[in-house]
């Protein structure tokens, strides 16, 4: 978890090792954290752009952090 | 008279020394509002069509908008225009800081400065009162200096200045104007325009603030940013950060650009982001007029192997991806130093970096040598020579002569196959995002009047899924999420309204970071000016500023063939998170054609409808519309 989206982690941590059920979505895991799905955030899933109905495989890597454009 | 404006335009002409000013009526402002809409109708109106961007014939706008110079925050801009030397187009960008709320508090809607001075002048204007001042002994001296010697001069501390450096003056048309020292209004070549004029400096201070029709509704507006900004998710973030903050992220998805677009993926993309600015270089967060955010950053570098000093700011995250990632470089005090000479000199730090991230590949591949370069190994990842050819460029010398007029036409120079390489849109570079990942925004890169811009168009991520985020997309009518790659008649219409959402802003001149929404910058005017002003205008206005952009394009030669992305973003992305992604060319295609009906424009020549200007009041920029 990236920014401020870190404070939904388990004790604000940036990273956390989580032992899920099958089939999970982005979306499903993110509410699971205890995530404040109305907050904008991105995320990317093994290397892309993740979708939120994408399902999260055993072993994937998930980065989620604020949407950017300018500057 | 309409309350709360100054009802006033400063004119100079500098070939004959005049200065006078102009009283438009009431009409006129609520038509043309303020910012990009009355820098759009002093350059259609007159500049004489296909004139020499760099003649005595061009003229300069610098329009801050209707609330600029008020106590709201992210509302002290300044909007910046002429005709381009890098596009041959519109240059139209914003800067921050404080000169366009000096300007407006000095009595001016805008400044129109024409002609050519017989020699280097500074303009000083002084709450209404204007002197045109010899500048001989400023030619050749960086921004800094310059801010130092007119202060100096004047006797005066604080004075607000728009000022080209070195590189304005050899008229490079990748050099921009800098505001304070530390802003730029960086697009299109506009610190070219200024140094062909033989104008250094424009200096201003303003006393005078604008009285609202309506003081407490106004207030109220002051009042609720001020409690309520840092609760807004970009603003609390880039208050800690300031822009670049989310580069890992970036990074993850294929948004950051690498070595010159060729690349996927930048592993030491940590080593340069705003955390690491944070972590070791930045002293300091520094604010607009009346703003909590503080989003510009400071850095200072005295025992590194750069020197930089704090006095010239710091990158921010365009900067930091076009001299980093862009250029395979990361080491971190090169950057600083890139921004700082690209400061001190006035060049616009996305065009030279993209540039120079061109002639990389070029050297690279073979296309360029050290015969050409003077000896310079100019590899991806090489910092030391990306520094000395921005040294050169800046000063116009060996290679850097070939390089300061942007990758364009230095492609057309060297030839040999550099053209592929050139990644532009209408010769302006890319802003740091990649358009095979956000594709409506590439939709918006190639048809935009101002080139492959970043700031015009929407950001598709922000629209993936629901939320907040979709706020600003709800409020004007499209209420789903859309996949950031989609090109759907959806994202078009969603693409079209945010451009011209943001062209009302830019007519307003309001910040892009400061959380304000549409009703409340509609909101912002009824409470300023008493009139009746609604969303449904605001809306109206951004489509006459993109339109009348549109206009002054086709005027100039400019036609749909110029709508084009660079061939590279249509095949497959070679490495990285979009690895195998090409964007769809007759998606692109189709997206481009929908945009240009959905805008009341001819759906294959892009030139607007006859019934369009008239709707939008401009029906007396229909002869300018069809190409000589």
């Amino acid at each position: 978890m990236h920014g401020p989206l870190q404070r939904f982690n388990q004790g604000g941590q940036p990273r956390a090792e989580l032992d899920l059920q099958d089939g999970l979505t982005v979306h499903e895991l993110l509410l699971k954290l205890g995530m404040d799905m109305d907050e904008p955030w991105n995320a990317a899933l093994d290397g892309t752009l993740a979708k939120p109905s994408d399902k999260v495989a055993d072993g994937s890597l998930l980065m989620v952090f604020p949407p950017i454009d300018g500057g | 008279m309409v309350t709360g404006l100054a009802n006033k335009i400063l004119r100079v002409d500098l070939s004959d020394r005049r200065v006078w000013t102009e009283q438009p009526n009431d009409l006129f402002y609520r038509r043309y509002l303020g910012g990009a809409g009355i820098l759009s109708y002093y350059l259609l109106k007159e500049l004489k069509p296909r004139v020499d961007p760099l003649s005595h014939e061009n003229v300069l706008v610098f329009a801050p908008g209707p609330v600029t110079g008020t106590a709201l925050p992210g509302a002290s801009r300044l909007c910046v225009g002429a005709k381009s030397p890098l596009s041959g187009g519109i240059a139209k960008c914003e800067a921050g800081g404080y000169f366009g709320y000096e300007l407006k508090r000095a009595g001016f809607d805008a400044l129109v400065v024409q002609g050519k001075a017989g020699h280097p002048v500074y303009l000083w204007i002084d709450n209404g009162a204007v002197e045109i001042k010899d500048a001989s002994h400023l030619w050749g001296q960086t921004v800094l200096q310059t801010q130092d010697a007119i202060e100096a001069d004047l006797g005066e501390k604080r004075v607000r200045t728009a000022t080209i450096g070195p590189a304005g003056e050899k008229l490079a048309a990748i050099s921009c104007i800098m505001t304070d020292v530390r802003s730029a209004a960086g697009r299109g070549g506009l610190g070219a325009v200024m140094g062909s004029k033989n104008l250094k400096c424009v200096a201003v201070k303003g006393k005078t603030a604008p009285q609202a029709a309506e003081p407490e509704k106004y207030r109220d507006l002051a009042r609720w940013m001020n409690t309520n900004c840092m609760n807004f998710p970009i603003a609390a973030r880039f208050h800690d950060l300031g822009t670049g903050a989310d580069m890992v992220g970036g990074n993850a998805i294929g948004n950051l650009p690498v070595l010159n677009w060729s690349g996927g993926q930048f592993d030491d993309v940590a080593k340069i982001d705003a955390a690491a600015l944070r972590d070791s270089y930045r002293v300091a967060m520094e604010a607009c007029p009346g703003c909590q955010i503080r989003c510009k950053k400071v850095v200072e570098l005295e025992n590194e192997s750069y020197k930089v000093d704090r006095r010239n700011g710091a990158p921010e995250y365009e900067t930091l991806a076009a001299f980093g990632s862009f250029m395979g470089i990361n080491d971190l005090a090169a950057i600083c130093r890139a921004n700082e000479i690209c400061g001190l000199n006035s060049l616009d730090t996305i065009s030279a970096g993209g540039t120079i991230a061109f002639a990389m590949e070029c050297f690279e591949k073979g296309i360029l040598t050290r015969a050409d370069t003077g000896g310079i190994e100019l590899r991806f990842g090489n910092a030391d020579a990306m520094l000395k050819v921005l040294e050169l460029i800046a000063r116009r010398e060996g290679i850097g002569d070939l390089l300061a007029d942007g990758s364009r036409k230095a492609a057309r120079r060297i030839g040999r196959g550099a053209e592929e390489l050139s990644m532009q849109v209408k010769g302006i570079e890319f802003g740091m995002h990649d358009p095979r990942l956000k594709q409506g925004l590439g939709l918006i890169y190639s048809v935009a009047a101002n080139g492959a811009d970043h700031m015009t168009g929407m950001h598709d991520t922000l629209f993936t899924q629901d939320g907040r985020g979709m706020e600003a997309a709800r409020s004007l009518g499209s209420l789903e999420p859309l996949p950031a790659n989609d090109l759907s008649t959806a994202k078009v219409d969603r693409v079209k309204n945010q451009h011209l959402s943001r062209n009302f802003s830019d007519s307003m001149v309001t910040c892009h970071f400061a959380p304000w929404t549409l009703r409340q910058q509609v909101d912002m005017i009824r409470a300023l000016t008493g009139w009746d002003y609604t969303d449904f205008e605001a809306l109206r206005q951004g489509e006459r500023v993109a339109t009348m952009a549109r206009v002054f394009n086709l005027r100039e030669g400019l036609t749909a063939a110029d709508d084009q992305l660079p061939k590279r973003f249509f095949a497959p992305a070679p490495d990285g998170p979009l690895k195998g992604t090409a964007i769809d060319p007759d998606a692109m295609n189709r997206a481009t054609q929908t945009f240009y009906t959905l805008m009341g424009w001819d759906p294959v020549t892009g030139i607007p409808t006859q019934e369009k200007l008239e709707q939008l009041g401009i029906a007396w920029a229909a002869a300018e519309t069809v190409p000589a």
